[in-house]
């Protein structure tokens, strides 16, 4: 049994608990039996993996539009200080043999056996039932080993003060955070992110997201067909963010 | 034991007594009757008339004791199971948009909602180093003041109950199922 159904438990039989339940109005009863599955989007469920492919053949040098489009969903300031907070980063990469020179974002990479889940001490960073990496911010102590343990340097800390932030994005100081694959759009029930919004919107088309499971959508059929590399395959993490033409 | 120490016992207790009437804190009832502001003691009440919608998603007394349980259960249903935040009546996002100040737009500025009577309890509220205090524009997506009709996916009155809830409209192709209606009916 996982601590969330010790959890669960110990919730429902304390505060729903048999003298309690008597004084309850029939509504919040209703609510516990149908919890999670009525609203927009399905609680998360293993019955998806929620993956992301980059074409870098499409991805153009010197474009920002996704790292902006990411800042505005997320509520971050969009500043590249070694203190931000970068969610994701456009990165140049030159081949030194043929000077072949392309750019692609970069991101949490979002892996089916994620290092910085393996090295929280405290079980804040953890992997969701549908494959996407978050951190559970009740949790965090800010120790930042996962910003050490993650090979794409893909974690920021959060060293100051955060107000203003989104309702459906909170985030605060002392707390490492990453890309969520646009979490909140995702558990109301939307299939874009927001990067692939943005990439969309400039007209560039290099960013899909959708369910690496579904053999029928778009995102698997393109794999299928084009094939798509993790960075740092060898590192045997299987990642959900895959790239084609590097 | 001797008679000596038995009086001194008793004037010991005596003391306690009188110490506990002078210091009693201002029974909470006191501010529960809608009064906010009004300085009883040396301690401001709290203010806990701020407030959008008829009541609350659960009975005042109720939440009062338990709105912190409801907070944790939530915190893991949302982070970890992924339950959409918008629509769910319970979340804390629909708190504060219903209780935001008229003053501010806030629940923890000086004097709003939550900050008034944490700071009555003493209790510090760390919710807000990350959650937004304020209302996420969206109206409060619960108890909208719409009569109570019977369940009729072509009522008016229905569809108003289930886009208030829900955020969006029903599908009316399909047959609205009790789990639908979990939420739009009371
Ligand atoms: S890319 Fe880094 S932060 Fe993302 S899951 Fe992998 S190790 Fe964790
Ligand atoms: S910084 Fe937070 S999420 Fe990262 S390892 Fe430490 S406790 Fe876990």
């Amino acid at each position: 049994m996982s601590g969330f159904d010790t959890y669960r438990r110990r919730f429902l039989g304390g505060v729903l608990g048999v003298g309690a339940t008597a004084a309850l109005p029939a509504g919040l009863l209703f609510w516990q039996t149908a919890e999670g599955d009525v609203e927009d989007g399905p609680p998360a469920s293993g019955k998806v993996r929620w993956g992301m492919l980059v074409d870098t053949t499409k991805c153009s040098t010197g474009c920002d539009a996704c790292v902006r489009g990411c800042d505005q969903e997320n509520g971050l300031s969009g500043n590249t200080s070694p203190t931000s907070p970068q969610w994701i980063r456009k990165v140049q990469v030159t081949n030194p043999r043929t000077d072949y020179s392309f750019s692609l974002p970069m991101m949490c990479q979002h892996c089916e056996e994620p290092p910085c889940v393996d090295v929280c001490p405290t079980g804040a960073s953890f992997r969701r039932a549908d494959g996407i990496v978050l951190v559970d911010r009740h949790l965090c102590i800010g120790c930042r080993y996962c910003m050490m343990a993650c090979p794409y340097k893909a974690r920021s800390f959060i060293h100051h003060p955060v107000t203003d932030q989104l309702p459906e994005v909170p985030r605060g100081i002392g707390c490492v955070e990453s890309c969520s694959f646009c979490v909140q759009r995702i558990d109301a029930g939307k299939r874009t992110t927001a990067c692939q919004d943005a990439c969309n919107a400039e007209g560039h088309q290099a960013i899909y997201f959708g369910d690496l499971k579904d053999p029928n959508s778009d995102i698997s059929k393109r794999l299928a067909s084009y094939g798509g590399q993790e960075v740092l395959a060898s590192l045997d993490l299987h990642t959900g963010v895959r790239y084609q033409g590097i | 034991m001797s008679t000596r120490f038995r009086r001194t016992w008793g004037r010991w207790l005596a003391l306690a007594a009188l110490a506990l009437a002078g210091f009693a804190p201002v029974p909470l009832q006191a501010a529960g009757s809608g009064v906010s502001g009004t300085q009883t003691s040396r301690v401001p009440l709290p203010n806990v008339s701020d407030a959008k919608g008829e009541h609350c998603v659960m009975p005042t007394e109720w939440m009062r004791k338990n709105h912190m349980e409801l907070l944790l259960h939530h915190r893991m249903t949302a982070v970890h199971e992924g339950d959409n935040q918008a629509a769910d009546k319970f979340s804390i996002i629909n708190c504060v948009n219903c209780h935001a100040s008229a003053k501010d737009n806030s629940v923890a500025g000086p004097g709003d909602f939550c900050q008034s009577c944490h700071a009555y309890a003493a209790v510090k509220i760390t919710c807000f180093q990350c959650h937004s205090s304020k209302p996420s524009g969206a109206p409060p997506a619960f108890h909208p003041v719409v009569p109570q009709g019977p369940v009729d996916k072509t009522s008016s009155a229905t569809v108003m109950r289930y886009q208030a809830f829900h955020g969006r409209m029903p599908n009316l192709d399909a047959k609205l199922s009790a789990k639908d209606l979990a939420g739009v009916m009371r």
